[in-house]
């Protein structure tokens, strides 16, 4: 499939890799290329004395280059799909050389492979016992909290903005000592509050009334129901076995990229990915993370249809997922969203009703116009109810240039009541902001 | 008061000082509420969690959009011109990217010429670049209808907003205004100068200043009756800017001072040599004693303060500074060459044709200004702006060695592509000293250089080995440069 420059620039991991990629774009820079159906490949002629062998899958987007780099992609596999984009009529060859062939055929095999891999037999009783000594833990640290979080509101929140982040960051790494890491993130986001931001008290209380009902949820999981058991553990931080989690079956279906969100800390690169499946029109958030440029296993970017199968971890609302299976990638009709924001406060209601916990959730609506009001910038819809845009900013006036004053059906990330969109389709295109 | 803000409120306090009030709350809370507040197992601390959460969730699910029917904008005109092509856009891009002010301005020169217009996703960026840059807001036509409709929006962007001349003349900033007059200047100076002359007498002495700067576009013979009435000002800065206005007309007052006082100074007499035989033209000064009063209060100095200079030359000196070198033509009854060769052929003399040059920028004479570069044993670098770009470039190549910085100074102002050989030549130079010619002197100047000096650059070294990697980078940059300038012409064919 061919990809857009777009496209191929939202892959690279970093500034450096895109700016690189853009200078091997050139014919020179290559001794040798060539696509097919299955491929693009090329030999870039590096620092060392052999050109470097780089090779794309473009049925499954996926990379492979002989230099040494650790990124992932390398700025040669950029540099290639972006000189396919720009020159595709250069790319005559359409015989894979040994090299290509052999990769393609090892990336089926290990698909296979990885099908037939047996897992190993679980010591169920080892398990219990570490489950329930960190329960113990868990218990232990929770209840420190609740007394340090009735300290809060016994002495009233008006002094918080002067007290500094200290606190919050202590009662975040006790914590992780108990062995409840979701929650920890949780206090670390309260001393990330901007409080010199008109409305930080509502913000600051939302995120307590989070906490506690996280604890309260923890302290009640032995319920009758236990409905709640997977979004509890998700809340205090439990890992979930995805090997476990990929012998499931997921649903297949054509998933559009509609957004792609790198964030970095400490050395760790999280890469969020939100899809929408054009045919069972689910919403899933597909997490990857890498370290120094390992470990991403998916190459996605936004704007792309990726066929794949997909296994949602278990919840009461079904978000994050994991790709257990991709079969190709190909551009798609257009989605068809909800119709206004009625529809879109009603699914979110009806979310949050079966959820309580605060999620991000992702959104396709209709006809969506920006429009300012009192200086603040919200979304209209064709009903001309308004929501408000969150960080509007940084995107507002990209999005006035591409709507000029029509409605367009765009995809945002609803959190709360606030809508930060991600992407919009302007004449059947999507384009990712 | 709504019942989140309530739960604010004695978050604020806090649960010591006081209690969350029920008697607002919705009535559908209050059976939860009172189950919450008769727990006795749990302190009020805790209660007052479990309330803030009840509240956060019921305000959360009842959220429902508000409808605003007046808010809605305006919709954008449908465009009358076509959007360029991917690849053309493409390349844009990767200028906005590589953030070169020189090929931007050449792109939406392209654009402009081929009366497409740029994709609207792109507009936001091209905003801020002409905000930055205001050399690019003469093509603004390329933002389409869509640049027009969006810059409302922004206070910024307003230069993007239809404003007929005469409404910015009237209300703009001094600025704005002085813009309008430079452009009508252009077009239509004797309208430009009714414009100025009706609101002079509002003006202050700062903004006469400034619109005098304007004004100097395109000065001619008609200018003069108003300029000469302007004498009388108030403010000394401004009588010296109207002066020096007067100055560069030849047919103004002072102008014509300056040539009668030359013409009874300066006297070509016929002299004998070969005891009688044959006979020379030479160049005697005399000047009257009786200076004019006025050339004397415009600052013409009596007494030299240059020791080559005896007081006659040096006022002699200071005249042909002020008088056109057309004037001294008529005044001699010769031609250019025969003039500079005159002035040349004697040392005593030959001093004076610094003075003409000083004239002739002032008055930009192309006649004067070829014959000075064909007949003057000095090569004077000044000139080189006013004689035609295919001279400019053989001095330039000629003169090179030893006027480098200056050539280099007046190539990049020029709005011609230079040729190959001077482009060698300052690549050259520049690769040499790559510490004084970084990335932004070829970012600013890439449009004049052309797309074939990529295979010059690998003759290009620098002088120290030290600066090698550093003349690498810019190469590399350089190769992008022009890379993108060859992918911005082919894209446009």
């Amino acid at each position: 499939m061919q990809f857009t420059e777009d496209q191929i620039l939202a892959l690279a991991p970093d500034e450096a890799s895109k700016k690189a990629g853009k200078d091997l774009s050139t014919p020179s820079k290559w001794v040798s290329k060539g696509m097919n159906e299955q491929a693009i490949w090329g030999e870039c002629q590096g620092s060392g004395s052999k050109p470097y062998q780089t090779q794309v899958d473009i049925v499954s987007l996926a990379f492979k280059c002989s230099c040494p780099s650790r990124k992932f992609p390398c700025k040669h596999g950029l540099g290639l799909l972006l000189f396919n984009a720009r020159q595709n009529a250069a790319f005559t060859d359409n015989t894979a050389p040994s090299w290509v062939a052999d990769w393609l055929a090892k990336r089926t095999e290990k698909v296979e492979k990885k099908a037939e891999q047996v897992t190993k037999p679980v010591d169920e009783e080892a398990q219990t016992k570490r489950l329930q000594a960190r329960e113990q833990l868990i218990e232990e640290g929770i209840s420190e909290l609740l007394l340090w979080l009735k300290d809060i509101v016994r002495k009233g929140i008006i002094d918080i903005p002067q007290n500094g982040s200290v606190a919050f960051d202590n009662m975040a790494k006790r914590m992780i000592d108990a062995k409840a890491p979701g929650i920890s993130n949780m206090v670390k986001s309260l001393g990330r509050i901007n409080f010199y931001k008109d409305g930080w008290e509502s913000q600051f209380l939302q995120q307590l009334t989070q906490i506690y009902l996280a604890i309260a949820a923890f302290k009640n999981r032995n319920e009758p129901k236990r409905l709640y058991d997977a979004d509890i553990k998700t809340q205090i931080g439990f890992t979930q076995n995805q090997d476990a989690l990929k012998e499931q079956s997921g649903i297949e279906d054509h998933w559009l990229v509609l957004g792609k969100q790198i964030t970095e800390e400490d050395n760790v690169t999280t890469e969020r990915n939100w899809l929408y499946g054009t045919t069972s029109k689910q919403y899933a958030l597909v997490l990857q993370f890498s370290v120094r440029g390992q470990g991403i296993t998916f190459t996605l970017t936004p704007g792309i249809c990726v066929q794949a199968e997909l296994v949602f971890f278990p919840s009461i609302v079904p978000l994050r997922a994991i790709i257990k299976k991709q079969i190709a990638s190909n551009h798609l009709a257009l989605p068809i969203g909800l119709a206004n924001w009625q529809e879109a406060t009603a699914l979110l209601a009806s979310q949050k009703t079966q959820l309580p916990f605060t999620i991000i959730s992702p959104l396709i609506v209709q006809q969506l116009t920006p429009v300012c009001i009192n200086n603040q910038w919200f979304l209209q819809d064709a009903l001309q109810a308004i929501m408000p845009i969150y960080q509007a900013e940084s995107l507002i006036w990209k999005l006035l240039a591409i709507s000029g004053g029509q409605g367009l059906q765009m995809a945002v990330l609803a959190q709360q009541h606030s809508f930060f969109p991600i992407g919009v389709w302007a004449n059947d295109t999507y384009i990712s902001l | 008061m709504n019942e989140w803000q309530q739960v604010i409120q004695t978050a604020l306090i806090g649960t010591d000082k006081q209690t969350i009030s029920t008697n607002e709350m919705d009535e559908n809370l209050l059976p939860a509420i009172t189950t919450i507040t008769n727990n006795t197992g749990i302190d009020k601390e805790e209660q007052f969690l479990q309330i803030a959460t009840l509240v956060h969730q019921y305000t959360f699910c009842g959220t429902e959009p508000i409808v605003k029917a007046d808010s809605s904008l305006p919709i954008c005109a449908a465009e009358t011109q076509t959007y360029c092509n991917s690849n053309t856009t493409n390349v844009l891009k990767e200028i906005l990217y590589e953030d070169s002010s020189g090929l931007l301005a050449m792109w939406l020169q392209l654009c402009a010429s081929k009366q497409q217009i740029v994709a609207p996703v792109l507009l936001p960026d091209l905003f801020e670049k002409a905000v930055q840059q205001k050399n690019l807001r003469q093509y603004i036509a390329c933002f389409g209808k869509r640049g027009e409709w969006l810059s409302q929006f922004n206070s910024t962007w307003q230069f993007a907003t239809p404003t007929s001349d005469e409404e910015l003349w009237q209300r703009g900033t001094v600025n704005e205004r002085k813009t309008v007059l430079q452009q009508l200047r252009t077009t239509n100076a004797t309208i430009a100068r009714e414009w100025l002359q009706e609101t002079w007498p509002q003006e202050n002495a700062a903004s006469k200043q400034s619109l005098l700067e304007a004004f100097a576009t395109n000065i001619s013979d008609a200018d003069v009756p108003w300029l000469e009435s302007l004498t009388n000002e108030k403010s000394i800065k401004v009588k010296e800017d109207v002066l020096k206005l007067l100055q560069q007309i030849p047919n103004s007052t002072i102008v014509h001072q300056y040539t009668r006082f030359l013409q009874q100074s300066l006297l070509l007499k016929k002299e004998k040599t070969m005891f009688g035989l044959s006979s020379k033209q030479v160049l005697e000064i005399a000047v009257p004693d009786d200076i004019p009063s006025q050339l004397k209060q415009h600052g013409l100095e009596s007494l030299s303060n240059k020791k080559e200079f005896t007081d006659d030359e040096w006022m002699v000196f200071q005249l042909i500074k002020h008088v056109p070198p057309k004037a001294l033509e008529q005044h001699l009854q010769l031609q250019p060459q025969n003039i500079i060769e005159l002035f040349q052929k004697e040392d005593t003399t030959k001093k004076f044709i610094s003075a003409i040059v000083t004239a002739n920028i002032r008055f930009s004479s192309k006649q004067w200004a070829i014959a000075l570069m064909q007949f003057s044993n000095v090569f004077y670098l000044d000139i080189l702006p006013l004689i035609p770009i295919q001279q400019q470039e053989f001095y330039s190549k000629q003169f090179f060695k030893g006027n480098e910085q200056s050539i280099i100074h007046y190539a990049t102002n020029r709005d011609v592509e230079w040729s190959a050989e001077l482009t060698q030549l300052i690549l050259n130079y520049t690769a040499a000293n790559p510490y004084n010619h970084s990335k932004s002197f070829y970012n600013q100047h890439i449009h004049l250089i052309p797309t074939q000096a990529i295979s010059m650059l690998d003759n290009c070294t620098p002088t120290e080995g030290y600066a090698s990697n550093y003349w690498n980078n810019i190469k590399t940059y350089i190769e992008k440069l022009l890379t993108l300038k060859q992918q911005t012409i082919q894209s446009f064919q």
